[in-house]
């Protein structure tokens, strides 16, 4: 069945090697209003993993409703990776994913895209300015539709 | 007779051909009387007749009248011969010799003269090829050499060895050659280490542009974090504010001031200053992205007035111009081939600086003026402010240094961007500068080939 869901029924997976960059976008997407569980993947191939359903996940609450919050600089696998590997296969390829970086240089901008990326968000630094990114996005996703993967 | 006879038949220097006849007149027909050299029975049998066309130096000889010269003779042959009367006896005498042979030796002579003529001729002529052959041979190789040579081909030597002109001039030629061939090699290989050392320093700059990159986002990352979670500290703190003044009664007075000023001084305190760090870095980063992303954005060429981009620049200097009562000079400025914001932000930056760093002490003057030439353009920017000490000159172009004196607001970027500007279009940016006299700053554009050339 591809009956589309609504944002409360979508788990978010926080794709970020940094921890502390992973706890600030925790925070501010709860205090955006997101109740929705969020699972942190410290770097990009812990995330493929857990995506693809890798064995070694089987005892986490394994989610299939998935939006993706997703770092570029990540050890092992990275952001690009991680997107192109997503897009490329059948059954990921409808994920959306969230780039959320540092980087604002206008050639990465441009290469998430053309890999596929459906949103990409620059984190400032800036706290004011990052926190209300965030809540912004959770605003967002407050009223976007995830397609269900079934 | 006899003795007449022997005269006759005396043919001694007379040759082959030559003979004395003697003859005498019988009525109209002479008569020879001695044996002719041709005829030997001609004795008083052979005769000629007057008026005919044979022995005419007879005929004549008899006739009275003697001379000399060509006639023909008895057998109707040409001889050369003198004639004479003998009036004792009327006889006529006639001595006489073939011309034929008479002339031979001439003839001869005139043979040998045109035989050798004609070898001298033959000789000259064969002279003059060899000759010209042995000089042409050695030129039309040299030609052949150097145009050779010309095409690209050095390897042509010529290989004459004569002792002469041509051999010296050979000679000449080949160490000319070889000298041209060695600086040859050495203009190239010294083009090859040129290539080898720009292909370094191409790859050299490229790191360093993807240094700075690397490091003011990878250093970026961990602001993130110093900004982020001082600003959760400011929510914990006021949370426990809030808890604090839930339970302030409960406190005593010492205490709860004490709590007081932790909370509401010292946390924020530190917080703050943890805060104004965080920002300084973020903007010395976010400078530094901005030099290295300099190089890389793409240039517009147009016709760029200069007047117009120096009046853009005054005019938004005009107040501290007018407070500092300071004299702007603004000379005749060209219009260039060149990107508009890359001379917005030159001349910005180096009159924004004139005006910056007047001395406080006298009336600022600055002069811009420009000078253009076969390769390129030169912008002066002169100003008679604080000028820069000797020991500061070396930081000038540095990033993130600036001047002694701290009271003139910046981050130290200006210049540092300027020579970057100026680099990246093979120019240059240098100055003039005497403490407390003033400054002069001199910038160095190429022209551009224009699209309309």
């Amino acid at each position: 069945m591809t009956t589309a869901r609504t944002i409360n029924e979508v788990s978010i997976i926080l794709a970020e090697d940094d921890e502390g960059h992973a706890k600030l976008t925790e925070k501010n997407l709860r205090r955006a209003g997101i109740t929705n569980p969020i699972r942190w993947c410290k770097n990009g191939q812990e995330t493929m993993d857990f995506v693809m359903g890798n064995a070694k996940f089987e005892d986490d609450p394994h989610m299939d409703c998935l939006l993706i919050l997703l770092d570029l600089n990540m050890p092992i696998l990275d952001g690009y990776q991680v997107l192109e590997k997503l897009k490329a296969d059948e059954r990921t390829k409808k994920i959306p994913v969230i780039i959320l970086t540092t980087t604002d240089d206008d050639r990465e901008v441009k290469r998430c895209y053309d890999l596929g990326c459906n949103i990409y968000v620059t984190k400032p630094v800036d706290y004011e300015g990052f926190s209300s990114a965030i809540r912004q996005l959770g605003l967002f996703l407050n009223v976007v539709k995830i397609p269900d993967l079934g | 007779m006899s003795q007449i006879n022997r005269m006759a038949a005396d043919y001694t220097g007379l040759g082959s051909t030559g003979e004395t006849v003697l003859a005498a007149r019988h009525e109209s027909e002479a008569v020879f009387l001695t044996p002719l050299r041709f005829d030997p029975n001609a004795a008083l049998t052979r005769s000629a007749k007057l008026g005919s066309e044979l022995a005419l130096p007879m005929q004549q000889a008899l006739q009275g009248s003697g001379d000399k010269g060509l006639s023909i003779d008895y057998r109707g042959k040409e001889v050369l011969a003198v004639w004479q009367y003998l009036p004792h006896t009327r006889l006529g005498m006639v001595v006489k010799i073939d011309s034929e042979e008479a002339f031979a030796s001439i003839d001869r002579f005139t043979n040998i003269l045109l035989i050798i003529a004609l070898l001298t001729v033959i000789g000259v002529v064969v002279a003059g090829l060899v000759v010209s052959r042995s000089l042409a041979s050695p030129i039309i190789r040299l030609t052949e050499v150097a145009e050779q040579i010309a095409s690209g081909d050095y390897s042509g030597r010529i290989d004459i060895d004569s002792t002469d002109e041509i051999g010296a001039l050979a000679s000449a030629f080949n160490n000319m050659t070889d000298n041209i061939d060695r600086q040859r090699h050495q203009i190239m290989d010294k083009s090859d280490q040129i290539e080898k050392r720009s292909a370094t320093l191409s790859a050299a700059n490229e790191e360093i542009k993807s240094f700075a990159y690397i490091v003011s986002h990878d250093l970026r990352s961990p602001l993130v974090n110093m900004k982020g979670f001082t600003g959760e500290l400011k929510f914990t703190l006021e949370e426990i504010t809030e808890k604090i003044e839930a339970l302030e009664d409960k406190l005593a007075p010492t205490e709860r001031e004490a709590i007081h000023r932790l909370i509401a001084e010292d946390i924020p305190e530190s917080m703050a200053f943890i805060s104004t760090s965080v920002d300084k870095m973020d903007a010395m980063l976010t400078a530094i992205l901005k030099l290295s992303r300099l190089g890389r954005r793409v240039l517009q060429f147009e016709q760029v007035d200069l007047t117009e981009i120096c009046n853009n620049a005054l005019a938004s200097l005009a107040h501290q111009i007018e407070t500092t009562h300071t004299t702007v000079l603004l000379e005749n400025m060209p219009i260039i081939y060149n990107d508009r914001m890359v001379m917005e932000q030159i001349m910005g930056n180096l009159i924004g600086n004139a005006v910056k760093y007047l001395a406080t002490d006298r009336p600022g003057r600055i002069r811009i003026y420009a000078e253009t030439n076969n390769s390129g353009t030169v912008i002066y920017v002169e100003d008679n402010g604080r000028g820069i000490s000797d020991d500061e000159k070396e930081k000038v172009f540095q990033i993130f240094r600036r001047g002694k004196h701290q009271d003139v607001q910046g981050e130290g970027m200006g210049l540092a961007y300027v020579q970057t500007l100026a680099r990246a279009q093979n120019g240059s940016i240098s100055f003039e500068s005497e403490e407390n006299k003033g400054s002069t700053f001199t910038v160095y554009l190429p022209n551009k080939p224009s699209a309309q050339a």
